[in-house]
């Protein structure tokens, strides 16, 4: 691995020996698993902080941290680290919004949170069993007869964008538009087309907000428009940022995480056939492969002076929140490139700190739901061997394709 | 010093030794108490460190905030979020209860 990045200009407060090449740098691509040596190799051969030229979106510089104690303290620090500036969605379209929760620092969050939460709670998200057994079971009898299919596009895709269709009472006619426009916003790396995605999900919202005042229902987006934070209601930016931050946050994150999990079953049989005999260890085996997968990678800008891994992180620094290393650190986890089903570790899957994932438990349902119908209704599944696999990597490490064959 | 009792929903039994200033959550993670996952490190976000505290005790527990109640499910009285319990010598010999799952 060439781990020593090409200088070209760098900060005095950068020791130049921590210039670092970042290997899951937002455009990269690999045909190789990158779970497999990529993410262990970072945790053996780099230090623990180090500062990478073009790892900021858009390729600017920005720090890294690898350390599972330290990206907790990060994500736990509101004194010195905030989230304001990244996803820049709304900037792009000439728009003033914000994602809500994810892009508000406290104390404004924490009355965000206070409103959403009890939505997202166990309990709350029990009616919704019914509908996620559904879903599945109708994108299952698509293709179970068919012996092979590209899981990505039968499944992982669809499945979660169906069940966010379903909570925002949109109808499912509409699932093409909204894979075709979460497909630019998020793996399209031509800005045009991210703008026009950002410009039609934020048109249908406003559209739906219009139908919604007139006629409300059980709806999130009919929930926004009538919530309360104090005595005041959500402007209109307020909701279109709710809703965003939901089209963002839960659809491609589970439909990564599907994608790894069931490629992970494919390739390891003995532990495939193990579920299918206990289904009962499926909820610990996903805690574990959320774990092992954990895909996402997100931003805070530096907002006072603070040191880190004896290096000085300046005001207006970038530093990445990487949870694919916090969750591979080998000083919090034994053997981390081990998958182990019994393990049942706190990881950095969902985040931490006080913008730890609102959907965690919906996150885990849909993949709970999902792998209990999948593991019934099909019969033991490997990987196509003539297929090649590609890895995007970035803010969200995802496989472009899952090629699964069976019976 | 102060004690603290996780009971596990098959009746095992753990004390440990908090000290004052410490929360419960960060008692449980810091002595590998199973059952307790703290994922938001304390920050009332996740949800996933509660415990049911025995009843003799919910009294002496200061009240949970807006934000720690909007993660608690109405029916389950006497839960609290661990990491919002903060060890203090009125505290000690406290009894919690740890749920079977976090996730449910
Ligand atoms: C396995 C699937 C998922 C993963 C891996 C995941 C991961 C994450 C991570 C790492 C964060 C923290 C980001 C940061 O602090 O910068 C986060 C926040 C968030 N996620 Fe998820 N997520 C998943 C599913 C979902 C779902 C299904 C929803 C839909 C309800 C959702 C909605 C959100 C929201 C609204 C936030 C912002 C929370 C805040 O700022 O307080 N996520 N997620
Ligand atoms: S540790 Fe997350 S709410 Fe207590």
């Amino acid at each position: 691995m060439n781990i020593h990045a090409p200088v070209t200009q760098i900060p005095s407060h950068v020791p130049p020996d921590l210039v670092r090449t970042f290997p899951l740098t937002l455009g990269s691509l690999t045909s190789s698993d990158p779970y497999k040596r990529m993410i262990h190799d970072i945790h053996r051969c780099y230090p623990p902080v180090f500062w990478v030229p073009d790892v900021y979106p858009g390729g600017t510089p920005a720090w890294v941290v690898r350390r599972f104690s330290d990206l907790r303290a990060i994500y736990a620090d509101d004194v010195h680290f905030s989230v304001k500036g990244f996803a820049p969605f709304a900037m792009f379209i000439g728009d003033s919004w914000d994602l809500v929760p994810a892009g508000a620092d406290a104390p404004t969050h924490d009355q965000y949170r206070a409103l959403l939460n009890p939505l997202f709670t166990p309990v709350a998200l029990k009616k919704l069993e019914t509908k996620v057994a559904e879903v599945a079971q109708h994108l299952i009898d698509g293709f179970k007869n068919k012996g092979a299919a590209d899981f990505r596009e039968v499944f992982a895709v669809p499945f979660p964008v169906s069940i966010v269709l379903d909570l925002l009472d949109l109808p499912q006619e509409r699932m093409a538009e909204f894979m075709l426009w979460e497909h630019m916003l998020l793996h399209d790396m031509n800005i045009e087309n991210i703008k026009q995605a950002t410009r039609n999900v934020v048109g249908l919202f406003r559209e739906v907000m219009k139908e919604r005042r007139a006629n409300p229902g059980d709806d999130l987006v009919s929930f926004a428009l009538n919530a309360k934070i104090g005595d005041r209601g959500l402007t209109d930016d307020e909701v279109i940022g709710f809703c965003f931050n939901l089209f963002i946050g839960g659809l491609d994150t589970v439909t990564t995480n599907l994608c790894w999990q069931y490629r992970y079953l494919a390739e390891h049989p003995e532990q495939q056939a193990k579920l299918r005999a206990n289904p009962a260890l499926i909820p610990d085996a996903i805690q574990e492969m959320l774990r092992y997968y954990s895909p996402a990678s997100t931003f805070r800008t530096v907002i006072k002076e603070i040191e880190m891994g004896g290096v000085t992180f300046k005001v207006g620094d970038k530093v990445m929140v990487c949870t694919t290393l916090g969750s591979n650190d080998p000083e919090q986890f034994e053997n981390p490139e081990e998958v182990r089903f019994d393990r049942r570790a706190t990881s950095l899957a969902f985040g931490s700190g006080i913008h730890h994932c609102l959907g965690h438990h919906l996150a885990r349902r849909e993949l709970t739901v999902a792998m209990q119908k999948l593991l019934a209704e099909l019969p033991p599944f490997r990987l196509d061997p003539q297929a090649e696999i590609l890895t995007d990597l970035g803010g969200v490490i995802q496989p472009r394709s899952v090629p699964l064959i069976w019976g | 010093m102060a004690n603290v009792t996780f009971v596990q929903p098959d009746g095992r039994a753990q004390s440990v030794e908090i000290e004052e200033g410490f929360s419960v959550m960060q008692a449980a993670n810091n002595n590998d108490i199973p059952g307790i996952a703290g994922e938001c490190g304390g920050c009332v976000s996740c949800a996933t460190c509660k415990v049911e505290v025995d009843a003799a005790w919910i009294a002496r527990i200061p009240a949970s905030t807006e934000l720690e109640t909007s993660l608690i499910e109405d029916e389950d009285a006497n839960v609290r979020l661990s990491c919002q319990i903060m060890m203090t010598p009125e505290l000690d010999g406290l009894v919690v209860h740890v749920p079977a799952s976090q996730y449910r």
